[in-house]
């Protein structure tokens, strides 16, 4: 009767065992901070206790959320931000993989890159913390233009002068 | 007659050097500009190169999510009318940051399992039911890097369940994730 007590929570425990994976994602916060158009990369690795296949997807919002993932309901494309990261990854132990990130217009963004493991119910997060500025305005290019357009105008104004006398 | 004569070509005469003095001036002028004007719209056309560059953050940080999820849950038998046994459901925090669980049901018009519910305890001050969509729940970060225990409990209830069966659904699944998030 005790055998039998014991080989069934041993069952119990290989059983309940069986039936879990483990899953982990390093950083949990990714903050970037950049221009408009630069790319922003951050190196994360991604590692399971057993052979699975990830799928990555990014979510965002503008104001920063609360705690749940349901408040990151925007996509990337919908705030013209472009995403570059593996969206299908094996993992046997341990993968890094990098994860960049280019914004068209200034300002904070929230997000979160996530990784589902195709086999059980799992899936874990990165939080993301955007801040991007307006690329400078006065350039190079922009100082170079005003002064040429200053500088024609004022040789029109010296030839008028010069035909005037 | 002589001397008048000599002061109007005199006139006249620096009148025409002072006039082309003026002309060289401006004709000086115009190729300056130019010149300066030209250098600046090719430094410009010049200026057009794109450079890019993947600038990768510092490692300053080693947080890690990470948590230990069931593979598989089966909720039991269930008709229209009724509701299934509440199963607890374990989820292990085994990194180093304080986690938010959340829920979701990949297919969001699946009319069974968009009945799906939760409940953190079946009584007390922390007993609130919760529709798949509305649920999250927190688990702290483990002490000295072992793992942290959590459990709540889910149940399919079809006691509000308008469609009709018409047929037995054996092994009737759906794909329900956790994600599992870091707490801001």
């Amino acid at each position: 009767m005790r055998n039998k007590i014991v080989f069934a929570l041993l069952l119990i425990i290989l059983a309940s065992n069986a039936s879990a994976i483990k899953i982990s994602l390093s950083p949990s916060h990714i903050s970037l901070s950049g221009k408009t158009g630069e790319n922003l990369c951050q190196n994360i690795s991604l590692s399971s206790d057993k052979n699975v296949l990830f799928y990555g997807e990014d979510k965002w919002s503008v104001k920063k959320p609360k705690n749940s993932f349901n408040d990151y309901n925007l996509s990337s494309s919908s705030l013209e931000l472009t995403a570059v990261y593996l969206k299908e990854i094996n993992v046997k132990e341990k993968e890094n993989i990098a994860f960049c990130i280019k914004a068209k217009n200034p300002g904070n963004f929230y997000g979160t890159l996530i990784y589902k493991s195709s086999s059980g119910t799992g899936a874990i997060g990165s939080l993301i913390e955007l801040k991007i500025s307006k690329e400078q305005a006065f350039s190079l290019e922009n100082v170079i233009a005003l002064n040429s357009i200053f500088l024609l105008v004022l040789l029109l104004l010296l030839v008028f002068k010069n035909y005037k006398d | 007659m002589i001397n008048a004569a000599w002061l109007i070509k005199r006139k006249v005469f620096k009148f025409i050097i002072v006039y082309f003095n003026m002309k060289k001036r401006a004709l000086f002028i115009l190729i300056l500009l130019s010149a300066l004007f030209s250098f600046y719209v090719s430094a410009g056309q010049n200026e057009t190169m794109t450079v890019e560059a993947n600038i990768f953050a510092e490692e300053i940080y080693q947080d890690i999510i990470s948590i230990e999820v069931p593979d598989y849950i089966f909720l039991g038998n269930v008709s229209k009318g009724e509701e299934t046994e509440k199963a607890k459901i374990y989820v292990n925090n085994t990194g180093n940051v304080n986690v938010t669980i959340t829920p979701q049901l990949k297919d969001l018009s699946d009319e069974i399992f968009r009945n799906l519910y939760f409940q953190n305890r079946q009584t007390g001050n922390n007993s609130a039911i919760r529709r798949i969509g509305n649920y999250n729940f927190n688990i702290e970060k483990p002490s000295a890097g072992g793992k942290r225990s959590e459990y709540f409990y889910m149940w399919l209830d079809l006691t509000d369940f308008e469609e009709s069966i018409i047929e037995n659904r054996m092994g009737e699944r759906a794909e329900i994730t956790f994600i599992a998030l870091p707490q801001n």
